[in-house]
């Protein structure tokens, strides 16, 4: 339930700022929301760090849903940034203790997709590290394209490209230029 | 869009971009996934555009978290830091309880393995430094029973109260006011008529022991030298101790008055102990949690904290750790580089304290 016409106010606010790449909506929040949620990460062995690390990745994970338009607004953000928080911090113990996450009564958040898992990966991780080496042009272009998931018209408004046709050109290029540097920080990338 | 189900789709860009992004539909996403089962080079097409797709996204998102970090303050990214404090406190807890059977020998307690007359010694030296707190003295170490309930974790420990102790143990101040050889009194009731009392309690690092303009490396590099140096410290011999006492003045020296931020208005005495003073048991609350064991002392209006810490920090550290109340019943010190958090047993808060 979306809870009180009051919260449910409050929160369309700080979707909005989210929409509009607000980013102190998530500052706001993270003051909100911090203290139940290192409470949560204290009671099940964490440390502050660990909370706040947690709420940090629940905020993101909000901002890429809002973001991309994929965001359903069933429960109060605070209720959301919760649920998201203690689910993947369940999944981080389980996985320092090779053990499924058991997750007890509360409904879960958002299921983390295989694309999110792999970003845990190290081969993503050398993605990562490659695209810092890239030219600012191409990585903004990536990361447009594969982290706000804009489409190519969006990119070409934002970036100054003439159309859209031109973007796939270029998305191209930068492929191939970021697949360069992976080949050489990993050979098995050909 | 090509046919996917029948051809090979390992070059088509704009379709590997889109089954990545889940813009295909169901249909079309059967097709690819049939047909890459038995394509090996359109599976490896998949797979690396998957992999650019997770390492652009997390770059995306290590960029907007660092970003939020910076807006929110103080930079508290989760570090290996834990684990190796954890380790050190390990190694901490040997040389802490050997430390301790060494002090307990200027009193009743028999000597225990390895102890040397020097340290106590020194920790005669610290006593004739050390100012004595207004009012009576006060032996503040617990009994077993207390320390067993140590253990099961900070908040139980804060629960704890002071016990009369079990043996004589006597402190660099209460040395100056008791006779020799007399047994300490009991402390000070927790929560007493007057608010006064001592008190332990366990601070929780909450952020990475470095400093906010030090490099990453430089935190890595010091989270090895700490788990070298708790070994080392394990070892250290007496002139080493000699050596440090002396370039580090008597922490009874290094008293200072804070003022409290937020509400809380008490005056704040923060002071510091090695670790290797700590009286026993207390050290032992380190093999869960990263925590700075610390005897809280509130007399008239002032707290005093003393921090065990196992790297004492030099004067300008102490002099700028800052004091922050948080609610009646927990606050946070900064210092050397570290927020340690505090929650305090009931009855024995902040001054007054109360939300920033």
């Amino acid at each position: 339930m979306a809870g009180s016409p009051l919260f449910a106010s409050s929160d369309a606010r700080l979707l909005d700022r989210i929409r509009n790449g607000d980013e102190g909506a998530l500052v706001d929040l993270y003051r909100e929301n911090r203290r139940p949620i290192a409470a949560l990460v204290r009671r099940n062995s964490g440390t502050e760090d660990d909370a706040d690390d947690m709420l940090q990745e629940a905020l993101v994970t909000l901002w890429e849903q809002v973001r991309r338009g994929r965001f359903r607004y069933s429960a109060r953000l605070g209720t959301y940034l919760y649920a998201t928080a203690r689910n993947m911090w369940l999944r981080r113990l389980a996985r320092a203790r090779r053990e499924p996450a058991g997750l007890d009564d509360d409904p879960p958040a958002e299921e983390a997709s295989p694309l999110d898992l792999m970003i845990e990966d190290e081969e993503a991780e050398i993605v990562r590290s490659a695209l810092e080496k890239l030219g600012e042009p191409c990585r903004k272009l990536l990361l447009l394209f594969y982290w706000e998931e804009e489409s190519m018209e969006s990119i070409a408004a934002h970036t100054g490209m003439a159309n859209a046709d031109t973007v796939k050109s270029k998305k191209y290029q930068c492929k191939k230029a970021l697949e360069a540097i992976i080949r050489e920080r990993m050979p098995r990338h050909d | 869009m090509t046919d996917s189900g029948s051809t090979h789709f390992g070059s088509d860009d704009e379709l590997l971009s889109a089954y990545v992004l889940g813009r295909l539909g169901e249909s079309e996403r059967l097709a690819i996934d049939r047909h890459a089962a038995t394509c090996a080079s359109c599976s490896e097409a998949l797979r690396r555009e998957m992999m650019l797709a997770a390492g652009t996204r997390k770059l995306g998102r290590e960029t907007l978290k660092a970003e939020l970090r910076r807006k929110i303050g103080p930079r508290r990214e989760p570090s290996r830091v834990p684990l190796a404090w954890s380790a050190a406190a390990a190694l901490f807890l040997v040389a802490g309880l050997g430390a301790y059977y060494l002090l307990r020998s200027g009193g009743t307690i028999p000597a225990g393995p390895g102890e040397t007359p020097p340290l106590a010694a020194k920790r005669e030296q610290s006593a004739q430094h050390a100012p004595a707190p207004p009012g009576t003295g006060a032996n503040t170490i617990q009994d077993k029973g207390a320390v067993s309930t140590a253990l099961s974790g900070a908040e139980a420990e804060n629960k704890q109260k002071i016990s009369p102790p079990s043996s004589r143990v006597t402190t660099e101040n209460e040395r100056r006011s008791e006779p020799a050889g007399e047994i300490a009194a009991a402390p000070a009731a927790v929560g007493s008529a007057t608010g006064g009392g001592e008190f332990w309690s366990d601070g929780i690092v909450e952020s990475a022991p470095q400093s906010h303009d030090a490099p990453r490396g430089a935190a890595m590099q010091s989270e090895k030298s700490l788990a070298v140096s708790a070994e080392t410290d394990a070892r250290r011999d007496e002139s080493q101790v000699k050596e440090e006492s002396r370039r580090l003045r008597p922490a009874g020296e290094q008293m200072l008055k804070k003022d409290v931020y937020g509400r809380g208005q008490g005056e704040f005495q923060i002071r510091q102990e090695s670790a290797r003073t700590l009286p026993g048991g207390k050290d032992q609350i380190r093999k869960t949690q990263v925590t700075v064991p610390t005897r809280v002392d509130q007399r008239g209006g002032t707290t005093t904290m003393t921090m065990y810490l196992d790297s004492l920090v030099d004067d300008r550290e102490l002099k700028n750790a800052r004091v922050e109340a948080l609610r009646d019943d927990s606050l946070i010190v900064t210092i050397g580089g570290k927020r340690i958090l505090y929650h305090f047993p009931r009855g024995q808060g902040t001054a007054g304290g109360g939300e920033k």
